[in-house]
Order: structure tokens, then C-alpha cells, then sequence
């Protein structure tokens, strides 16, 4: 069929130079099998139950995340798509002169997104279907499952749901291309090409006004962002995403043309080799593309914002895990000493478990120690209250009483972790700070080591012992949980108020702990124990890999689609102005200028694109980082640099490669 | 006179086998240092053809151009860039000025590749825009500028680098007849006064008429060949419409 034919020629003509799109199509297919392919890899690992659940967990929210990253697929593409068809008006109108009825232009550019379907599609699955082994490969490292043999792995689901979401958005393509075909005149196509675009010259002073005002605008928004309006977390986030947006937009308006100015003054600068072409080109252009490259640059600090955080979170929770959790197990119960004692007689404390016989079946050692509390010994005592209240606002809540543990269970707890350089040797009159959330740690440092603040218990007065505070857990938890404990010496016993018990303990040597404790905790729920709570090393690591999955999964998948997006706009973009620059790169050429000084200029100009808004977006993303740490922190410690470093260099892998790509492409382009 | 420019038996093919195309046909001529040639010739007679052979644009099928002596048919890449940048000027039909720059800019563009200062820059281009009447467009963009004013610019940048040859491609296609004959004016002065050597293509008699030689051409070959000598331009001109004549028509119809 002629149609057909016709529809071929075309893409075989623009697969050359939009070569980027199509891999970008490609890419997009294959990433969506492979995080919807979590269930065909499930079925061939060998792991727990338990394990098996949270991979459907895991799908569940993956299915969510896919609804987001196909709707940002799909702008793309249809963005992209309608790009391309503007330039091809003219190709239109000719169709149209030579007699074709819209019917057919139409029929024509249905069959072709047909065919770019089909092709990426299939293309794009194969390349899915072999990535998704490797996948497979870091999911089961993660579950700690065993793979048994190498078997390959083919999810029906994903490729069908592929099918589907993909087979949508091409279906949209089509409708847009015949609606925007019928929408165009004849007339319009015919001059599309004929350049009457004007070259619009802003004045100085409006320059620098506009770039005053986006400064002004920018100073605001970061005034708020420092003033930590992430951690209240109300509407003034809202006022300053907006005036970051419109100062980032209004410094894209006017940054070329103020830096074109300022190169205009150094004469010696501006008449030197191709740079007043490059800089009137890039600054020519800046007007067209402002739109565009502030939501580039805001997806991309979307994108940084989402792997950074997803590191730094990744890294937190794992430096976390085994400083949190030093023990097999503990077991905490408040003490039955309150005022309604009568009611709780029957029960038992944890000091009544260690006596049981079966103890020694479970437990190779154990410590039993009470925490206890004084009414007058407050946190607020020794935190630096006025420095939270700058950094968290007024609701900040410091009215509880400090942990108070005795010495002699101190020890204990030490020898039992194996750390008995950490045992201490107090007299009555000194005492020790503890805590291990940092976010609460740093408060401390003034009071404990700086002012060697005292506290009262009784008629004691008691001063530091150690020069810092000491970063110790006494039970384990998801997370940092020890907002500040006291050591004190024996003696002061009679001051304090015993309110829990805690037991805690490590199994006895056994291939199989999970069986162990099993047992053991179905022997405590024998107990009546009454209200108490228990946590085990075991499960946090599980509920761990868990986050841990979850995190990586989602960062991956929502920051590689993210990136590949920019980076394909951009691409794209720079492309056709590579195509609309052809006849001026001629005339540089027949001034004689050599082939060095042309791929020069093409290159700064292609990398003035492609920098300015990841520069912009980095800025923005470490100032907006470091401010989220301080609530990263409360799960763990984090390295932002090397979250950054790390986004860093995969931002650069996969933005880097479209610029290099977008490059040579051009260089094809413009050489005639 | 020394001789600038030595073509010797020329030839450009286009197509393959079973389709060729002659568009130059051993063409064989020479042209004197500070002569102002024009080649004249029906549409499709191979014009372009052989002033992109001269040019470097177009690589030739055989024989041999010699440019000061220098073999341009044997040379390449960078050499060949530093050749045109520093022996050719280039005119066209539709002036190629860049939309982006201002005319100042567009002609100081051919001597910053030649990494020439900004200070020379300056006195250059304010010498040849006042030669060229063209000081009141220097801070005007192109499309603020008449077609006749932009053909001046183009012209502008074309000398600026003082080529040895200018070569210009129907330099008055698109202007009006008033902003022809300004701009054929000013070419007679930059090869009076500055002694440029030019060769211009053409197919309009009275443009042809400002040379002091003109060569036809037919199918490829050379058909003819007139010189002005002592002639006024009138009589020149009838001189070139008879041979216009003998050709068989007028070439303005054709093209
Ligand atoms: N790139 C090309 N490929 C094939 N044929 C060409 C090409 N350029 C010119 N020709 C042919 O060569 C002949 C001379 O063309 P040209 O030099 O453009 O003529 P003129 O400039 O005198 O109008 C014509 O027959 C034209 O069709
Ligand atoms: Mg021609």
C-alpha cells in the first residue's frame, strides 16, 4: 500500500535523527516491565513466607508508583510527538498541494505512531525481559533468597500490563496527531518553514530588572526554606515552591541576556572566535525555551531530590539497624508498683521471667534492669531549648522526664554487649548522659559538655562524669529510640521511681534463631505478663529489607524515568535546533571557519542546554537537602555528600549519555 | 597582469552511470588579478555548478584549479578551511547574513575566525561600511534591514578579509533595480579602488554589463566570450545582448 510505504520512508528518515527519541521509547517500555515484572522473580526465589509477603507489599505500591510514571510517560510522549509533528507542517502541506485529502495525511501519521509503537514496543520488551535477570539478581541479594539455579525469568502480568498502559498512551498520540492534522490550514503549513521569527532584543534595563526581581524572588523562597518550613510542614512550603519556581523561571528568562551584556563589555572576549555567535545563538534561543527549561530543571531536582533522599535513607536505616538493635531481644513492661496495684497482684514483671527454668533452654545471657524516673530531673533541664526552638518551631515538646538507669545495671549492660571498656565507676555526686537520636544529641552537647550543667536528685548535686555524652542503646527498635538516659551511682536509688522493667537477651548459638525465638515468644505469651512489648533484632532486619526494597525500587524506578525524561526533552529539543541551525553552521563554513571552531560552538551551545538547568537544579536540590536532613536524621545517620556524590554520578551516567548522544547526532545534522 | 585564477579543462559530473549530467563540461580559462568577471549563461547552464567548483564547495570530477598558483582541486580539511577564510569572499542570491547577529557583528564574524583583535575589528569594518554606505545598518539585525542594504552587508563581509577572489552568485537576483545598480556600483569601486578581484554570476545583461569581461556559457561549455576594453557600459551592454541573441533568447525567461 502506497500509505504505508509513504509512512515508512518518513520514520526511516526521522529514526536517523531522532534516533534519541526512539531509544528514549525503548528505555521507557523496558523500565516499566521490569518494576512490574517483581512477581515472576518472586515465584523463583526460594525464601520464608513471611518474605513472600512483603514482596506483595512491595508490587502493591510499585503497581501505584507505575500509574504516576506512566502519566509522566505519557505527557512525554505526546509532548515529543507533538513537537516533531510541528516541524513536519511543511511535509504536510506538500502532501496536501499534491491532492491528498486530510483523510489520508491523516491515515498516514496513524500508521506510523502504529508502527513506532509496535517497534518500541517490541524492542523494548526484549530489552526489558533480559534486564529484568538482572534485577533478580539484586532483588534476591536483597531478601538474602536463594536463586537456586540460574532460571530465566518472564513475567505474563508485566508484559501484558505493559501492553496495555503503553498501548494507551500510543492510541492518545493518534487521536492528537489527527485532531492537531485537521486542526491545521493549508496556508499555515505551506509558511511554516518560512522563518519570520524576529529576533526580539530586550532592552538593558528591562534585563536587569527581571533578573533583580528573580534573585529577589529566589532569596525569599530560601529565606523560607531556611527558616524550616519543611519540618513545619504548612502552607508557607506552598509560597515558597511557587516563588522558586517563578524566580528559577524568571532567571532563565534573563540570565542569558544579563550574561550577554556583561560579555558585550569585555570586547576582547565577545570578538573572539565564534563566541559572539554562540553567545547570540544561546541567548536567542532562551526566550523560546524559558518554559521548558525550568520544568526541565525542576524535574530534575525532583529527580536528584528522590535518589539523594532515597540514599540517604537507604544508608540511615542500615547504619542504624545494628546500633539500635544490640540484642537478640528485649522484653520492656511497666512495673506493677502503681497506685491500682491491687488489680495487677496476679501479674508478673520480666524480674520474675529471668527466674523461670526454661530461661536456659532460649537465652545464652540476659540482663534484667528497671528504668526508673525522678519528677524533677527533666529533659528540658539539659537540652538547649532555645536552639530547638529556632529549628522546630514553637510546638516543640520538652516537659518529660529523663530515663534514669542505675550504674551497677550500666555495667552489666556493657559487659553483656561486650563492651566492657565502656564500664563506668561513678560516685553519688556524678552522673552520665546517654541518647543515641542525633537529632536530640546535638541539643545536649552544650549543657553536658560545654557548661558541665549539674542536676539535683534529692540533696545530691551531681555533675558529668564523661566530657561528651555517651551514644548507647538499652533496647532495640526500628530506629534510634534513646532520647536521653542517665546514669547515676547505686546509692541515689532511693531517689528515683522504679516504672519499667526491661529483660535482654541473647540466644543461645543455633543455625535456625528464627525457630528459637519463636519459641521463646510463644513461652513469654504463656506469661501473664499483662501489658508489655517486645522487639526482636530479627524482625527489625526484616521490616528493614523491607524499607530497604521499597526505597530502592521506587527511587530507582521514579529517578531513572524522571532523568530519561528531561534528558529526552532536552535531546529533542536541541536537535531541531540543531536542524534549524544547519544553514548558519553553512555559512560559518564558507567564512572558513574549520571544523575544530563549528563543533566548538555546537558543542557549548548543546551544553549550555543541558547544564544550566542541572546546575540550577543541583543548587536548589543540596540547600533543599540539607534542610530535609534533619528529618532523615531522626531514623539514623546520614552522609549527605555521599548520597549527593552518589545521585551525582548517576544523574551524569544517564543525563550525561543523552547529552553526548544529542551531540554527536547534531554534528550529523549540521554536516550538510 | 599576474594571473589569480587558472582553470584547466574543468569538468563536473552529476549522477551515475546511465544518467549523467555534463553541468560542467571541460571549461578551461583564466582570470587577471584585479579583473571583474561575470559568467552569464541560461538557467541549468552550469553556473552554480562552476563557481562552487572555484569556491571549494563542490569538489570537481577532473581536471584542475589553480589559485595563485596553488592547486585547490589537491587540497583538504584544514588547509582548505584556512584557504577559503583567507583567499575567497563569498556573495550569494540570498545573502546568508546570520538572523542573530547585527550587521556590525555579521561582518566582524569573518575576521574573528580569522582571529583577528577587536581593535582591527573596529577600524576594518567602520572603513569598509563607510565604502559601502552601510554605517547607518551597522547596529540594525538583518530583518530590520532593505534586501539592498543586507546584499551591501553581505558584500561588506565578503572583502572585509581582503580574499584575493570575491565571488558572488546572482548577488542582484533578489533586490530591486535601484538597489542593483547601488550595489554593482559599489562592487565597480571595491574593484577600482580596493582592486578586488571579482567573478560574478549572472543571468541579467545590464548586470553583466559592469564587468570588463564576460564569459557565456552553454550546456556546460564555454560558448563565448566578450571583453568592455574601451566600450562605455551602453555599448557593452548591446554588445552582450547580441550575443544574448545568438544564444537564443533572453535569459531572464528562462530561469
Ligand atoms: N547536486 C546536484 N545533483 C545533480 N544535478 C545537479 C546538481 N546541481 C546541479 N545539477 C544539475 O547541473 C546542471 C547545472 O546546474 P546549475 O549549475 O545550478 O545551473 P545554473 O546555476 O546555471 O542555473 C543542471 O542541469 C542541474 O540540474
Ligand atoms: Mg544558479
Amino acid at each position: 500500500m502506497m500509505l504505508t510505504k509513504l509512512s515508512l520512508k518518513n520514520i526511516k528518515k526521522s529514526i536517523k535523527d531522532y534516533s534519541i527519541y526512539f531509544f528514549t521509547l525503548v528505555v521507557a517500555v523496558a523500565i516499566f516491565y521490569i518494576f512490574n515484572s517483581l512477581d515472576a522473580q518472586e515465584s523463583v526465589m526460594v525464601m520464608s513466607e513471611s518474605k513472600h509477603q512483603l514482596i506483595g507489599v512491595i508490587m502493591q505500591i510499585l503497581g501505584y508508583v507505575s500509574i504516576f510514571i506512566s502519566i509522566v510517560l505519557g505527557f512525554l510522549i505526546i509532548y515529543t510527538n507533538n513537537f516533531l509533528i510541528k516541524r513536519r507542517k511543511k511535509e504536510f502541506g506538500l502532501y496536501l498541494t499534491l491532492g491528498m485529502p486530510k483523510r489520508k495525511v491523516s491515515a498516514v501519521l496513524v500508521i506510523e505512531t502504529l508502527l513506532v509503537g509496535l517497534v518500541s514496543l517490541g524492542i523494548g520488551l526484549v530489552l526489558g525481559i533480559f534486564a529484568s535477570q538482572f534485577l533478580s539478581i539484586v532483588t534476591a541479594n536483597l531478601f538474602e533468597a536463594n536463586m537456586g539455579k540460574f532460571i530465566f525469568i518472564f513475567s505474563q502480568a508485566a508484559l501484558i500490563k505493559t501492553l496495555i498502559y503503553f498501548g494507551i498512551i500510543f492510541v492518545l498520540v493518534m487521536l492528537f496527531n489527527v485532531i492537531s492534522i485537521n486542526k491545521y490550514k493549508l496556508i499555515d503549513l505551506l509558511n511554516a518553514s518560512k522563518k519570520n521569527e524576529k529576533i526580539k532584543i530586550k532592552s538593558k534595563f528591562s534585563i536587569l530588572v527581571v533578573f533583580f526581581l528573580s534573585i529577589a524572588l529566589l532569596m525569599y523562597a530560601y529565606d523560607k526554606l531556611f527558616s524550616g518550613v519543611l519540618l513545619e510542614f504548612n502552607i508557607e512550603i506552598l509560597y515558597m515552591l511557587i516563588t522558586g519556581a517563578l524566580g528559577t523561571l524568571l532567571l532563565f528568562f534573563s540570565f542569558s541576556g544579563f550574561f550577554l551584556k556583561m560579555v558585550q563589555f569585555n570586547k576582547k572576549m565577545y570578538y573572539k572566535n565564534l563566541n559572539m555567535f554562540v553567545l547570540k545563538q544561546v541567548n536567542n534561543k532562551a526566550n523560546t525555551t524559558v518554559f521548558s527549561t525550568t520544568i526541565i530543571c525542576l524535574m530534575l531536582l525532583l529527580t536528584i531530590g528522590i535518589l539523594a533522599g532515597s540514599i540517604s535513607l537507604i544508608t540511615a536505616v542500615n547504619s542504624s539497624i545494628n546500633d539500635c538493635n544490640r540484642m537478640d531481644i528485649s522484653i520492656a513492661k511497666s512495673i506493677n508498683n502503681g497506685p491500682d496495684k491491687k488489680n495487677t497482684e496476679k501479674l508478673v514483671d520480666v524480674s520474675d521471667i529471668a527466674k523461670r527454668d526454661y530461661i536456659k533452654d532460649y537465652l545464652k545471657e540476659y540482663v534484667v534492669y528497671n528504668v526508673y524516673d525522678n519528677q524533677n530531673v527533666l529533659q528540658s533541664d539539659l537540652l538547649d531549648v532555645q536552639a530547638i526552638i529556632e529549628a522546630f518551631g514553637q510546638n516543640a515538646n520538652f516537659g518529660t522526664s529523663f530515663d534514669i538507669m542505675l550504674e551497677s545495671d550500666y555495667n552489666k549492660i556493657m559487659d553483656m554487649y561486650g563492651l566492657s571498656d565502656k564500664k563506668v565507676d561513678l560516685t553519688p555526686n556524678e552522673y552520665i548522659l546517654t541518647a543515641d537520636i542525633d537529632a536530640y544529641s546535638k541539643y545536649y552537647e552544650k549543657a553536658y559538655s560545654e557548661e558541665k550543667k549539674a542536676i539535683t536528685l534529692g540533696d545530691n548535686y551531681l555533675l558529668p562524669a564523661t566530657d561528651k555524652l555517651v551514644k548507647m542503646s538499652f533496647k532495640n527498635s526500628a530506629g534510634m529510640s534513646n532520647g536521653g538516659t542517665l546514669i547515676v551511682d547505686d546509692s541515689l536509688v532511693q531517689y528515683l521511681n522504679a516504672y519499667q522493667g526491661v529483660l535482654i537477651a541473647n540466644y543461645i548459638n543455633t543455625d535456625d534463631k528464627e525457630k528459637i525465638e519463636e519459641a521463646f515468644i510463644d513461652k513469654i505469651r504463656s506469661e501473664s505478663l499483662g501489658a508489655y512489648s517486645y522487639s526482636t533484632k530479627l524482625e527489625m532486619q526484616e521490616a528493614n529489607v523491607t524499607t530497604k526494597a521499597i526505597v530502592i525500587f521506587v527511587g530507582m524506578y521514579i529517578g531513572i524515568v524522571l532523568a530519561i525524561s528531561s534528558a529526552n526533552i532536552l535531546a529533542i529539543g536541541q536537535l531541531s535546533e540543531s536542524s534549524d541551525n544547519k544553514d548558519r553552521y553553512k555559512v560559518l563554513r564558507q567564512l572558513g571557519a574549520d571544523k575544530k571552531m563549528i563543533n566548538k560552538a555546537l558543542f557549548i551551545q548543546i551544553a549550555v542546554a543541558f547544564v544550566i538547568p542541572l546546575v540550577v537544579a543541583i543548587f536548589h536540590a543540596y540547600f533543599g537537602l540539607s534542610e530535609l536532613n534533619g528529618i532523615i536524621e531522626f531514623f539514623g545517620n546520614i552522609d549527605l555528600t555521599q548520597s549527593i556524590l552518589l545521585t551525582a554520578i548517576a544523574i551524569i551516567i544517564m543525563y550525561g549519555g543523552y547529552f553526548v548522544a544529542t551531540y554527536l547526532c547534531s554534528k550529523n545534522i549540521i554536516k550538510e | 597582469m599576474k594571473k589569480i585564477l587558472s582553470l584547466k579543462n574543468v569538468e563536473k559530473y552529476y549522477g551515475n552511470k546511465g544518467n549523467i549530467t555534463k553541468a560542467v563540461d571541460n571549461i578551461s580559462f583564466d582570470v587577471e588579478k584585479c579583473e571583474f568577471i561575470s559568467i552569464m549563461g541560461a538557467s541549468g547552464s552550469g553556473k552554480t555548478t562552476l563557481l562552487n567548483c572555484i569556491s571549494t564547495i563542490d569538489k570537481v570530477t577532473s581536471g584542475h584549479i589553480f589559485i595563485n598558483d596553488k592547486d585547490i582541486t589537491q587540497i583538504r580539511g584544514n588547509a582548505l578551511n584556512k584557504f577559503r577564510r583567507e583567499e575567497l569572499g563569498f556573495i550569494f542570491q540570498d545573502f546568508n547574513l546570520l538572523d542573530t547577529l547585527t550587521g556590525y557583528e555579521n561582518i566582524a564574524l569573518a575576521l574573528t575566525i580569522n582571529k583577528i583583535g577587536h581593535k582591527e575589528i573596529e577600524t576594518r569594518v567602520n572603513e569598509v561600511a563607510k565604502e559601502l554606505d552601510i554605517i547607518d545598518v551597522l547596529n540594525k539585525y538583518p530583518y530590520e534591514m532593505s534586501g539592498g542594504q543586507k546584499q551591501r552587508v553581505a558584500s561588506a563581509r565578503a572583502i572585509i578579509t581582503k580574499p584575493s577572489l570575491v565571488l558572488a552568485d546572482e548577488p542582484t537576483g533578489s533586490l530591486d533595480s535601484k538597489s542593483a545598480r547601488v550595489l554593482l556600483e559599489k562592487f565597480d569601486n571595491l574593484n577600482e579602488e580596493l582592486k578586488a578581484t571579482i567573478i560574478m554570476v549572472t543571468h541579467d545583461a545590464f548586470t553583466a554589463s559592469y564587468a570588463d569581461r564576460v564569459i557565456f556559457i552553454k550546456d556546460g561549455k564555454i560558448f563565448n566570450e566578450i571583453k568592455k576594453g574601451k566600450l562605455s557600459r551602453k555599448e557593452f551592454f548591446n554588445n552582450i545582448i547580441d550575443v544574448i541573441t545568438l544564444l537564443g533568447g533572453d535569459l531572464n525567461d528562462v530561469n
